[in-house]
C-alpha cells in the first residue's frame, strides 16, 4: 500500500486529553 | 440505550471508558426493547430534569418498535450530546454555534489534523444520513478555515457513483457497505475516508477496500479510524454543555 493512513487514535488523544484538563477544572471548581 | 443490541452495548462501554479516563462521570438508563416509547420518552425527560447530567444521547440504532427522532427531539438542545436535537443541525445550517455532530466533527478533525487540504477541493461524500454525510456537506462547504470545499454529496439515487468519486480530492464513505469504495474508483493520491463500518463477526470492514491504499495518497486505518475520533467529540461536546451551563468560555 502507498498511502499513509489516518489513523484516529492520536486525533482522539489530543481531543480526550484537552477534555480531561477541562474536567479537572470544572471538577476544581466545585 | 435501547434493547439489547451487543454493537450498542459495545459502544455505550466503550463511552463510560473514555469517561472514566478523563474524569466525567457517566451512566446510562436501559429501555428494554418490549418497553414503550412513552417509557423511552421518559427515560429521556429523566436526564433532561437531572441537574447532574450536563448532556447525553440516545444510543443508536434503536429497535424498530421505538421513534428515534422522536426521542432525540425530546432532548433538551443544551444537552444534545450527539448534535442531532432538530435546533442544533438548525444552527448548524445558519452557522451559529452549537453541538455538532460527532462523527463528522470528528472528520474535519481527522482532516486537520494530517493537513489534508481542503480550501477548494473536491470532496464527494457518499451517504446523505443526518449524523454523517448531511452535516458533513454542510461543514465542509462553509465559508471558513477547513472548509470552503466544493462539496459533491452522492446518494443510492445515483447510479454513476465513480463519475464523481474520480474526480475527488478526499472521499468519504459512510454507506456501511463493505469495500462501497474500490481502488478503479479513485483519482492517485486523494484522500479516502471510510465514515461506515460493518461487522463481520468481530472483524470490522470499512467502507473502503483495503486496496484502494494503492491508489490513493490517504487511507483511514482498518482499526482506529474514525471510531475514535467520534466519541472524543462526544466528551468535547459534553464538557461544552458543562462549561455553557457554568458559563465558563474556552474549548468550544
Amino acid at each position: 500500500m502507498s498511502a499513509k493512513e489516518m489513523s484516529g487514535i492520536p486525533i482522539a488523544e489530543k481531543i480526550l486529553n484537552e477534555v480531561k484538563k477541562e474536567a479537572g477544572i470544572l471538577k476544581d471548581r466545585g | 440505550m435501547v434493547g439489547d443490541d451487543p454493537n450498542c452495548h459495545h459502544y455505550v462501554n466503550n463511552k463510560h471508558k473514555k469517561c472514566k479516563t478523563v474524569g466525567i462521570e457517566s451512566f446510562n438508563i436501559n429501555v428494554p426493547e418490549s418497553a414503550t416509547q412513552k417509557e423511552l420518552l421518559k427515560a429521556g425527560r429523566e436526564f433532561n430534569n437531572n441537574p447532574l447530567v450536563d448532556a447525553f444521547n440516545i444510543q443508536s440504532p434503536v429497535p424498530d418498535n421505538f421513534n428515534f427522532n422522536e426521542a432525540v427531539a425530546e432532548i433538551n438542545p443544551e444537552k444534545d450530546a450527539d448534535g442531532l436535537h432538530p435546533y442544533n443541525p438548525g444552527k448548524l445550517v445558519l452557522q451559529e454555534e452549537g453541538p455538532l455532530p460527532c462523527a463528522p466533527a470528528g472528520i474535519v478533525e481527522m482532516l486537520k489534523y494530517y493537513n489534508i487540504p481542503v480550501q477548494g477541493k473536491h470532496v464527494v461524500i457518499i451517504g446523505r444520513g443526518p449524523t454523517l454525510g448531511r452535516p458533513l456537506s454542510l461543514m465542509l462547504s462553509m465559508k471558513r478555515e477547513y472548509a470552503n470545499a466544493a462539496v459533491t454529496v452522492l446518494h443510492s439515487g445515483i447510479k454513476n457513483i465513480k463519475d464523481y468519486t474520480l474526480s475527488a480530492d478526499i472521499i468519504v464513505c459512510g454507506v456501511g457497505i463493505p469495500g462501497f469504495i474500490k481502488p478503479d474508483m479513485v483519482k492517485s493520491g486523494c484522500a479516502a475516508i471510510s465514515g461506515g463500518i460493518t461487522w463481520q463477526g468481530k472483524k470490522l470492514i470499512p467502507d473502503i477496500e483495503a486496496d484502494t491504499g494503492e491508489v490513493a495518497g490517504w487511507i483511514t486505518s482498518r482499526l482506529g479510524g474514525v471510531g475514535p475520533t467520534t466519541v472524543a467529540m462526544l466528551l468535547r461536546n459534553t464538557i461544552i454543555a458543562a462549561k455553557k451551563r457554568l458559563d465558563i468560555s474556552g474549548l468550544s
